[in-house]
């Protein structure tokens, strides 16, 4: 006999009364010993089976209630919604990503043309000039755009208290035929500056709003960058 | 929300099933009634694998915003109650694992707080009786390792079936009636302080 599944269909109950009373019958002649272990085991069971449920707190059920009321509204969302929600999201990222797109290549296309075009105001033709486009930035830096017209120079830069009057340490850029831009950002604050023409000639911004005189009989062109 | 959205799993003669229904249709106050009907089974299961009263309805109550919050994860191939218990118990075990199982699995104060639901057919007198055997039977259960103690709990205290209990657990009918079996050897060894030796009950 296989003991252990013996006792185990007993325990569990898959045994049939005849079953039970020959296992009992034959244990008493053989086993007096094995036959009180068998009864010491229905009496514990018996008391844990006896022993009742803890009953929770009489507020248990309204404290459960409590913490449903105040989840979140989808919170018994079938995952079918899941996968609704997430399909219109990506729809809506797809329909996001289309306008950026487009928004993004209108204003490519603005600045293309904008720079091209050279700045709002008048500039005279073949003459430098400098346009200055200061915004309140959380840095307190502001953006200074230098433009300067100049039809027959190979190279631009711009020189001035901002980089201890280096030249060629700020490049301005060719666009189109004879528009140089450079743009640099610059903390606030009052500088002065002039163009540097293929590296040698030193030329003063005739657009500039204030000028001050450099010492060699010359003018330098006056900035000041508000926040 | 309909049957059709849970696949058809949650059949329309569980007692248990309109009130999901009707959560998932979004009527919260619906699951009160799971809540009354189950708070008890399940408070005491979470009391038997910790032995602590407090940290039990707090787990108990957590199964249950949990079962809520999850309840369009329920597909209905298992009992509601089964699908409780499941997460009732991985609290516990999770809970058991962070924290070590320590003096507490005899608390006191549940002890003297803890309404058995059938105290009342008991006579007053006995109440220093009860729980002393109270005592001695969650003694007992500390004995256990946890894997041990959630099926003996579950057979031989809650008295489900090995079907119930496979549902619960995920594990197999067979391995499941060993475990319940070692668990019997174990808990009864303990009870009976040494006095039957291995040689005895083999």
């Amino acid at each position: 006999m296989d003991c252990e599944n013996e006792l185990m269909k007993y325990f569990d109950g898959e045994m049939s009364e005849e079953e039970r009373a020959r296992m009992l019958a034959s244990l008493k002649d053989s086993d007096p010993r094995k036959l009180a272990w068998l009864r010491a085991n229905e009496e514990w069971l018996g008391y844990f089976k006896a022993a009742g449920k803890i009953v929770p707190a009489e507020a248990f059920q309204a404290d459960v209630m409590k913490k449903i009321e105040s989840a979140p509204a989808d919170a018994t969302a079938h995952p079918v919604d899941h996968v609704i929600r997430m399909r219109n999201e990506l729809m809506r990222l797809k329909v996001f990503a289309a306008v950026a797109a487009v928004a993004l290549v209108a204003v490519s296309a603005f600045l293309a043309f904008e720079l091209n075009r050279g700045p709002d105001f008048q500039v005279p033709h073949d003459q430098p000039v400098v346009a200055r486009q200061p915004f309140n930035g959380k840095s307190g830096l502001a953006e200074v755009v230098f433009v300067l017209r100049h039809s027959q120079a190979t190279s631009v830069s711009v020189a001035g208290s901002f980089n201890d009057w280096k030249p060629g340490t700020l490049n301005l850029e060719k666009k189109g035929d004879d528009l140089w831009v450079a743009n640099v950002t610059l903390p606030q604050g009052r500088y002065e500056y002039m163009f540097v023409v293929d590296g040698a000639e030193w030329v003063t911004d005739p657009c500039a709003r204030a000028f001050a005189d450099d010492g060699f009989g010359n003018q330098n062109a006056v900035l000041t960058v508000n926040k | 929300l309909n049957v059709r959205r849970n696949h058809g799993k949650v059949a329309d003669d569980d007692p248990d099933a309109k009130a999901i229904r009707d959560c998932l249709a979004g009527d919260r106050n619906a699951f009160r009634g799971l809540v009354e009907k189950y708070k008890v089974p399940i408070c005491d299961c979470t009391y038997r694998m910790t032995g602590n009263f407090h940290h039990a309805e707090d787990l108990a109550q957590e199964a249950f915003t949990k079962a809520f919050s999850s309840l369009s994860m329920f597909e209905g191939r298992a009992k509601f109650s089964s699908w409780l218990y499941r997460i009732a118990l991985n609290l516990c075990k999770d809970h058991l694992r962070h924290r070590a199982l320590a003096e507490d699995i005899v608390d006191p104060d549940a002890l003297g707080r803890a309404v058995l639901e059938n105290s009342s057919a008991r006579k007053p007198g006995e109440s220093a009786v009860i729980n002393e055997e109270h005592a001695r039977l969650q003694c007992a259960l500390k004995a256990l390792p946890a894997e041990y103690r959630e099926v003996f709990v579950l057979r031989h205290m809650h008295e489900l079936s090995y079907r119930e209990i496979s549902e619960i657990s995920g594990e197999n009918v067979g391995a499941l009636k060993v475990r319940v079996h070692r668990a019997r050897s174990m808990i009864v060894g303990f009870l009976e302080g040494g006095k039957w030796t291995a040689k005895t009950n083999s």
